[in-house]
């Protein structure tokens, strides 16, 4: 009974620190360089996934929001960094994923036009005179 | 006499609880942030549609863990923050679910096609089978011979009497399937070409020859076979195929030969090889 008081005692202690830490790091602690990098990682791929073309706007946020948070790291206003970053790669995954689902649908459309010239073609006849 | 600090670290702990569950309620029922509301409405909405949760259950999840620190945080930027990422992950998840639907979609129509146009070539090549063996029965009983030009049907010597060139009652039986055959095949051009013996000049045989491939042509004319479609010529004593020497050798050298120069059923092809003789 006496030994779990005492350990219970430190760990409400550890407790408190961890969360003050969190509290400060979060706050204005280390810079969100990995936050950055997933953001950045997020835009290129939407890029090469074409969605500047098929979800132009999403692509464009999430584009404005990267270069928010680069600035903000170099003012180090590191909350406002880590906020535009992860925004800025949900808009990216967004537009990837709008862009990948456009295309699949463009399939679906291809398919159909190759199976309606099938048809026109087994309908027509053969040729003779 | 350590309960006693531990007690009253407890009762503060306690205290600051219910404290923070007073400003959290507090800060729910006086600002209900428009954005959340948003986000927890798309979330709710994504959860009963199947196609989402069955295509994209994880950025269902991830929306759903941003959408609890949405409602967790106390900050109005926070809120605002997860919101937004909360509501991001839910349209992810449809465009995502979007996406593998119509993949699996495109997937099955691809195979379907595919079904089809096996199907559609499996009877066309039955249908050319069953057509190519029509033709080869109808060929036997014209008894047709496969030669370097084509099926040659030799009609022999029994159309005419010695040195006649009407077509006799045996003839005609045969001429008449053969117009049978010309009827059912409508884009077959023919050659009728007439051979004699060695008896006799060898001019009388070339006009022999002659008169009995017209005759055979008229006939098949007069069953209503068009003209342009037959070509007749007589060859003499040019082309033997036994000797004369013999009566027998003789009888199979007098003889009408009609060619088919393609048995153009299967390619269409419907030009004559040869351009009909001015007649």
């Amino acid at each position: 009974m006496y030994k779990q008081n005492i350990t219970s005692g430190r760990g409400f202690r550890a407790i408190c620190l961890a969360g003050a830490m969190v509290a400060i790091t979060g706050c204005a602690g280390n810079p969100p360089t990995a936050s950055l990098a997933t953001a950045e990682m997020a835009v290129n791929r939407a890029q090469d996934a074409k969605a500047a073309e098929h979800a132009s706007l999403e692509f464009h946020l999430a584009q404005e929001k990267l270069a928010r948070a680069k600035s903000a790291m170099e003012e180090d206003d590191y909350e406002t960094a880590s906020r535009e970053a992860e925004e800025a790669a949900v808009d990216a995954r967004l537009a990837e994923a709008k862009a990948a689902s456009v295309n699949a649908s463009e399939k679906i459309r291809e398919v159909e036009q190759t199976m309606d010239t099938l048809e026109q073609q087994t309908e027509q006849p053969a040729p003779s005179e | 006499m350590l309960t006693i600090p531990i007690l009253q670290i407890s009762n503060l702990a306690r205290r600051l609880c219910v404290l923070a569950a007073l400003t959290l309620l507090g800060a729910c029922a006086a600002t209900p942030n428009a954005n959340l509301r948003q986000a927890q409405h798309v979330y709710n909405e994504a959860r009963m549609n199947s196609t989402i949760t069955t295509h994209a259950p994880v950025f269902l999840h991830e929306a759903a863990k941003s959408l609890r620190q949405a409602e967790q945080a106390d900050d109005e930027d926070d809120i605002n923050h997860f919101a937004y990422i909360a509501h991001r992950q839910v349209q992810i998840a449809e465009a995502e679910a979007q996406r593998k639907s119509d993949e699996a979609e495109a997937e099955r129509r691809i195979d379907q096609r595919d079904r089809s146009l096996l199907e559609s070539r499996t009877r066309e090549a039955q249908e050319a089978q069953a057509l190519a063996g029509e033709l080869a029965q109808e060929l036997a009983q014209l008894k047709a011979i496969q030669t370097e030009r084509g099926f040659v049907i030799n009609l022999g010597d029994v159309l005419f009497g010695y040195n006649r060139d009407t077509v006799n009652a045996g003839g005609r039986q045969t001429l008449d399937r053969l117009a049978e055959f010309l009827y059912a095949h409508p884009e077959q051009t023919i050659l009728i070409e007439g051979h004699t013996d060695g008896t006799g000049t060898a001019s009388y045989n070339l006009d022999l020859s002659d008169r009995r491939a017209r005759a055979v042509e008229r006939f098949l004319v007069g069953r209503g076979i068009s003209p342009r479609r037959i070509t007749a010529r007589g060859y003499g004593e040019a082309h033997p195929v036994a000797s004369d020497d013999t009566d027998a050798g003789r009888q199979q050298n007098r003889r009408v030969e009609v060619v088919l120069p393609q048995t153009g059923i299967e390619t269409g092809n419907t030009g004559p090889a040869i351009h009909p003789i001015t007649r």
